[in-house]
């Protein structure tokens, strides 16, 4: 995908889409896109992490001890908790289809947040809404 | 003291000196942007973590031996054949540098040395001059000569968002180490001998601990690379850099 098209894409996640075509160029400059095959782990719970991903095409299952805990699929993204608090990750992230992501390094993350303090506040709402998901799915169950 | 605090990440590529035990060979990553050192693990290790090589600014090498340059046939490979980016690679070394670059890419790569092979994008060469301070990118380094068995050796000090570091490259004890580490906020410093041990190309512990006692007071932050071993006790005021471990550093910068 080339970078007018990410652009694009980006604009339409709610996380980018106050962010300004400027800005999301120099964040693409650093970035690598990734594609893998359905089943690939692309996250591993535990291990430590460097990057934020944000699902260009394709879905994915957050599992956790065998456990499906969601399903992420276009303009979703993972990894963001690590970028704040660089601890390991919480949870594997595996492939549920070919997919393919937009990898940003923490660092480029943090950079980008600086500047644009907004992209920090969309992540948190979807931070909150998905800390009511599971505080909702634990009382059910 | 007033002004703003600035952090920069430092992430260790590898650890480990020319004998590794397993671990990748010592490569530093700061900024996202500055690569210390060029060992052929580099560049497997930028894309294991998801890092474009194009992200580089700037490549210090400290010396031309194997575990410190023998990376470079394979980065220009990825500017040759993967990575297009407007602006140019610093590559920074010591007298040679240009020309064993050339010689290693011809040997490593026989037939993509053509004119219409060659890489997307620019590498500059900055062969360094001892102690006389040049730009590079957006920073001011200077060179200074490390003592490691009469080869041109350096170890660079450098200046990365108001973070003040010095990189020592692979050295044996001399006075230059107290020059290059002095008021820094930061120093990258090979310890090849986590062990007493005589070595006049490289530091041991001893040297290593009088290193960490002199920049005590000027509140540098030490960390160790090049390591034959993972040290097997730790030393107060030094990191131990970890294969693959990402490290926070920061000053006030002055204003």
């Amino acid at each position: 995908m080339d970078n007018a098209k990410i652009i694009e894409a980006l604009k339409k996640t709610p996380i980018f889409a106050k962010t300004t075509e400027e800005s999301l160029g120099t964040l693409l400059k650093v970035a690598i896109q990734k594609t893998v095959q359905a089943g690939t782990k692309i996250v591993e719970k535990g291990q430590s992490g460097l990057g934020f991903y944000l699902i260009l095409d394709g879905a994915a299952d957050v599992m956790s001890g065998g456990k499906k805990l969601a399903e992420l699929g276009k303009g979703s993204f993972f990894g963001e908790l690590s970028v704040i608090d660089g601890a390991p990750r919480t949870a594997d992230v595996v492939a549920k289809t070919e997919i393919t992501c937009l990898v940003i390094s923490q660092w480029a993350m943090r950079g980008t947040i600086t500047t644009h303090p907004e992209i920090a506040l969309s992540m948190l709402e979807e931070l909150v809404r998905r800390l009511r998901a599971m505080d909702e799915a634990r009382t059910k169950g | 003291m007033g002004g703003t605090l600035s952090r920069v990440p430092l992430l260790c590529l590898g650890s480990a000196a020319a004998l590794s035990d397993g671990r990748s060979w010592n490569s530093t990553l700061v900024d996202g942007r500055i690569l210390l050192d060029l060992p052929p693990t580099a560049v497997i290790n930028l894309r294991r973590h998801d890092i474009l090589p194009a992200a580089l600014d700037v490549v210090f090498i400290s010396h031309l031996h194997a575990d410190h340059a023998f990376g470079l046939p394979f980065l220009q490979l990825e500017y040759t054949l993967r990575c297009a980016r407007e602006t140019p690679l610093y590559v920074v070394g010591p007298p040679g540098l240009r020309e064993q670059s050339e010689v290693l890419f011809r040997l490593a790569w026989p037939g993509l040395g053509r004119a219409e092979l060659m890489p997307k994008r620019r590498v500059e060469y900055v062969e360094v001059e001892p102690r006389r301070e040049f730009r590079v990118a957006d920073l001011t380094v200077a060179a200074t000569p490390m003592s490691h068995f009469g080869l041109q050796a350096f170890g660079y000090r450098f200046t990365c968002r108001g973070v003040r570091f010095a990189y020592t490259g692979d050295t044996g004890d001399c006075c230059e180490i107290d020059e290059l580490t002095r008021d820094v906020d930061v120093a990258i410093v090979e310890l090849t001998h986590p062990v007493p041990k005589s070595d006049p190309g490289h530091l041991d512990i001893a040297r290593f601990t009088r290193l960490l006692e002199a920049v005590r007071p000027q509140g540098t932050r030490v960390f160790a690379t090049h390591m034959s071993v993972p040290p097997a006790v730790g030393l107060e005021g030094a990191t131990f850099c970890e294969d693959g471990k990402l490290y926070w550093v920061e000053t006030r910068q002055r204003v």
